[in-house]
């Protein structure tokens, strides 16, 4: 199986990005005896958006957990901005996590908070030393980007998903991260609202400059976001390359993805 | 996620002592995580507020009725004995020691533990644990410590308020069946009362605390995915502490025997 | 902002509620234990402090008025109470005033009672001693009650197991308080003692005229008796028979006398005891009554022996075998 790692590697691509910022290599995760991730590779470049496709519950979001240090790995190297997450200290690693803006599968507003205090809540570590005004002008300056700056004294139970993705990208945007971890943005949205967010995705991604990584199993949204796909099949990178150039495989397991479309 | 051992144990009992030991260590991480800073005071205050403050109501109605029925009930026996005069006494013993703190911690217990169980359990489900950590703040800090902290310090301050108020029930109760004046009342009930009837109560009712908030948040935050993961969590938060609150009373009993101060 | 400074006040009212209870019903136990106010030191010792233990009340004519502190043996006869009283009681308790341990009602706690001293009697000061007076305690009143109690039941089982064996035994004892036929025996028994006596008095109403006859010298038989021994002892066997005649006739007297009495008496406890004494008379009398008949047989035999009258016992027993045969 080793010899399928890294099946296309596009190496002309490469050189418009800038230096690698996320390093993963032969990293391995499982639960038990469920061998989540075996033996995955990927490297991620400055203002890159690569797109992690695979089958639900292939270990897609361990992936990305695993960067921001929410789940350690087993074995492996797994290095953002050059710092190894599993020997950094807890320190290091939130003003590394303050970098980094994370969009949850199921939005993850604070149920309990309106959307300003959902807004401030990462303002309260990071933030230190903002005045009032100031983070009033963030807050609001962000939720126009997202279109949503009416809604900002609302509790999150009274908004629709699309909404609720839509604040979730926004309050992971307040620090103005410099890489974006998308985890599933477009399931269980109707396909227009998937749309509308693939696209305000990449708006914000021109806007503040990030590099992204995408966890999806939606090909609209992939074909819209991505510079590059990484195939994830049994825990190991399968397949790698542009959207079109996948497309074109004959490979049947990633031809599979491209189906639907 | 150990590896699945053959045990010898049956499962029953293995899943017991899983729990009891990672209770345990929950409790020793909150110690641990309670020294250093930093010090959520404002989440301790909202926690204070929704814990403590939004369940007098049911508290007090319930310490209320209980001092009344108490005094009710007591009357019929005590007259019997000819030792009506006594009903003050006795009411305000089992009040303030036994009954006040006990109704007091298991209607929190109901209230709060499932609240804080199926908070914490939908806040993992869906992943605001995870966001919280993300975003630079220690959710243990943030959700468990504040919660823990906020439920040992309020149902203490519940269990005083609901004895005075289960004491004005007892009250009205012996007015309603022969002149007692106020004073007369509460003269007698302090009479018979001592230190080592109310401060061992008042202590135990910080146990009773720490263990409806420890066992409420261990439930929420080691939750199942799903939503039926949430309500267990919810219920077995509501049974455990209900549990562990008379355990901590026999506990009690036993400890203030040992002092001598019953 | 606003919504949460509301919370924060209505959270800090709850709180601060909750501490004033807690400091007001602290500051009335306290209160009635005197940790609050001016107070001071006042000893007793007593032999038994029949349970008191520290923080019990203590007592003037009636008053709550302190608490006792420490309770400290000193040696087996004596216990130190150490007291504190409320400073005003300075200007009523005096140097005679006595402690007592008494209860507060029959179940109630141990509380020490100060009764007042007699106004001649200097005022007490800090850390003084005061006499103690051994008060009856319940318990100890109880003690003696069940005291009592188990007398009366070893009492009561003795009696039981007397009237049992008394019973059971069918000894002189029942029979004779039981059987009403006995007693009509003993009765025909003593009015036969009676003829007896009587027979004997006539026996020996013959025998002194005989005596008389004797020694005036009529006969024979005068002739011989001319030697002065023989009728001294003549004399002293008659005489011997008549005391003994006497004394059955005495007997007899208060025999009757007895059975009337046992006849009158129907077996309660106390004519039982009463007649225990009754029947060591009894005994003694038929004791007696033996010793008399004893002796009165053995005179009869003396004089049976003497010679003298043997042809006038042999006549007598002649006419009593005629007396026989007619009367069968």
């Amino acid at each position: 199986m080793k010899e399928d790692v890294a099946y296309h590697v596009m190496a002309p691509e490469q050189k418009k990005y800038g230096d690698p910022i996320i390093e993963i290599s032969h990293l391995v995760k499982s639960f038990g005896d469920n061998h989540v991730l075996r033996d995955y590779s990927l490297t991620i470049r400055k203002g890159e958006n690569v797109v992690v496709l695979g089958k639900s519950g292939c270990g897609k979001s361990v992936l990305i957990k695993c960067i921001v240090g929410l789940i350690p790995y087993d074995k492996g190297s797994l290095k953002v901005f050059g710092n190894e997450i599993s020997e950094i200290q807890q320190q290091e690693l939130d003003e590394l996590r303050a970098k980094i803006g994370f969009v949850f599968q199921s939005s993850a507003l604070y149920d309990s908070m309106t959307v300003r205090e959902n807004l401030e809540f990462a303002l309260r570590r990071h933030g230190k030393g903002k005045s009032r005004t100031e983070v009033n002008a963030l807050v609001e300056e962000t939720l126009d980007n997202v279109g949503l700056l009416h809604a900002v004294e609302v509790m999150p139970a009274e908004l629709s998903g699309g909404m609720r993705k839509r604040i979730g990208l926004a309050r992971s945007l307040i620090l103005k991260p410099e890489i974006m971890l998308y985890d599933e943005p477009t399931t269980g949205l109707d396909p227009i609202t998937a749309k509308e967010i693939s696209n305000l995705m990449l708006k914000m991604q021109l806007k503040y400059n990030t590099s992204s990584i995408i966890i999806s199993h939606d090909m609209h949204c992939a074909q819209l976001t991505a510079n590059r796909l990484s195939v994830m099949i049994d825990g190991i990178n399968y397949a790698e390359g542009t959207f079109d150039e996948l497309r074109k495989m004959n490979d049947p397991k990633v031809h599979a993805f491209f189906e639907i479309l | 996620m150990a590896e699945e051992k053959k045990s010898i144990l049956p499962k029953g009992l293995r899943d017991f002592y899983i729990e009891a030991g990672e209770t345990t260590q929950f409790a020793g991480r909150f110690f641990r995580e309670i020294l250093f800073p930093p010090y959520e005071f404002r989440e301790v205050i909202r926690q204070s507020y929704e814990i403590g403050y939004k369940s007098l109501p049911l508290v007090g109605i319930t310490a209320f009725i209980i001092g009344l029925v108490l005094t009710l009930q007591s009357r019929p026996t005590l007259v019997s004995f000819g030792a009506e005069a006594w009903l003050p006494a006795m009411v305000g013993v089992s009040i303030i020691r036994e009954i006040g703190p006990v109704i007091t911690a298991l209607i929190c217990a109901g209230k709060i533990g499932s609240s804080i169980g199926a908070e914490l359990g939908s806040m993992k489900v869906t992943e605001q644990i995870d966001a919280m950590e993300v975003s630079g703040t220690n959710p243990f800090k943030y959700i468990v410590v504040s919660r823990i902290v906020s439920t040992t310090l309020m149902i203490p301050v519940l269990v005083v308020i609901g004895d005075a108020i289960s004491l004005y029930g007892a009250f009205l109760a012996v007015k309603v069946k022969g002149a007692v004046s106020f004073t007369l009342f509460f003269h007698q009930v302090f009479e018979a009362l001592n230190f080592g009837d109310a401060l061992p109560s008042v202590i135990k009712s910080f146990f009773f605390g720490f263990a409806i908030g420890l066992i409420g948040c261990y439930k929420g935050y080691h939750s199942k995915k799903g939503t039926e993961g949430v309500g267990r969590s919810a219920n077995s938060a509501v049974v455990v502490s209900s549990l562990l609150i008379f355990i901590i009373d026999l506990m009690a009993v036993q400890i203030t025997e040992f002092f001598g101060l019953i | 902002m606003n919504k949460e400074t509301n919370h924060r006040i209505r959270l800090g009212i709850f709180v601060t509620t909750g501490i004033i209870f807690l400091i007001i019903a602290l500051y009335f136990i306290g209160n009635n234990r005197n940790m609050f106010g001016s107070t001071f030191k006042l000893y007793s010792t007593f032999q038994n402090v029949n349970g008191l233990q520290p923080g019990n009340n203590v007592r003037y004519s009636g008053i709550d008025v302190g608490t006792v502190e420490k309770i400290e043996i000193i040696n087996d006869t004596s216990v130190h109470v150490q007291m504190v009283v409320e400073e005003k009681l300075k200007e009523h308790i005096r140097r005679n005033s006595i402690a007592s341990i008494g209860t507060d009602g029959l179940m109630g706690n141990k509380l020490v009672n100060i009764d007042p001293g007699t106004l001649d009697a200097p005022l007490i000061k800090e850390n003084d001693e005061i006499p103690s007076m051994r008060s009856v305690n319940t318990e100890e009143m109880l003690r003696t009650l069940e005291l009592t109690n188990q007398n009366i039941a070893i009492v009561s089982a003795d009696l039981k197991d007397i009237t049992r064996s008394v019973q059971k035994s069918h000894g002189t004892l029942y029979k004779v308080l039981m059987d009403t036929t006995l007693a009509e025996g003993m009765e025909s028994t003593l009015n036969n003692i009676q003829s007896v006596s009587k027979d004997l008095s006539n026996i020996t109403g013959e025998l002194s005229s005989l005596v008389n006859s004797v020694k005036s010298g009529k006969g024979t038989v005068g002739m011989l008796l001319k030697d002065t021994v023989l009728p001294s002892n003549l004399q002293v066997t008659i005489n011997n028979v008549k005391l003994s005649s006497q004394r059955i006739a005495d007997l007899s007297v208060s025999m009757t006398d007895m059975i009337q009495k046992i006849n009158g008496s129907k077996g309660t406890v106390n004519s039982l005891l009463y007649d225990s004494a009754l029947v060591n008379n009894l005994k003694q009398s038929m004791q007696n009554i033996q010793a008399g008949t004893d002796n009165f047989n053995q005179n009869m035999e003396a004089l049976k022996n003497s010679f003298l009258f043997r042809s006038y016992f042999r006549n007598l027993e002649k006419e009593k075998e005629k007396a026989a045969k007619k009367q069968k």
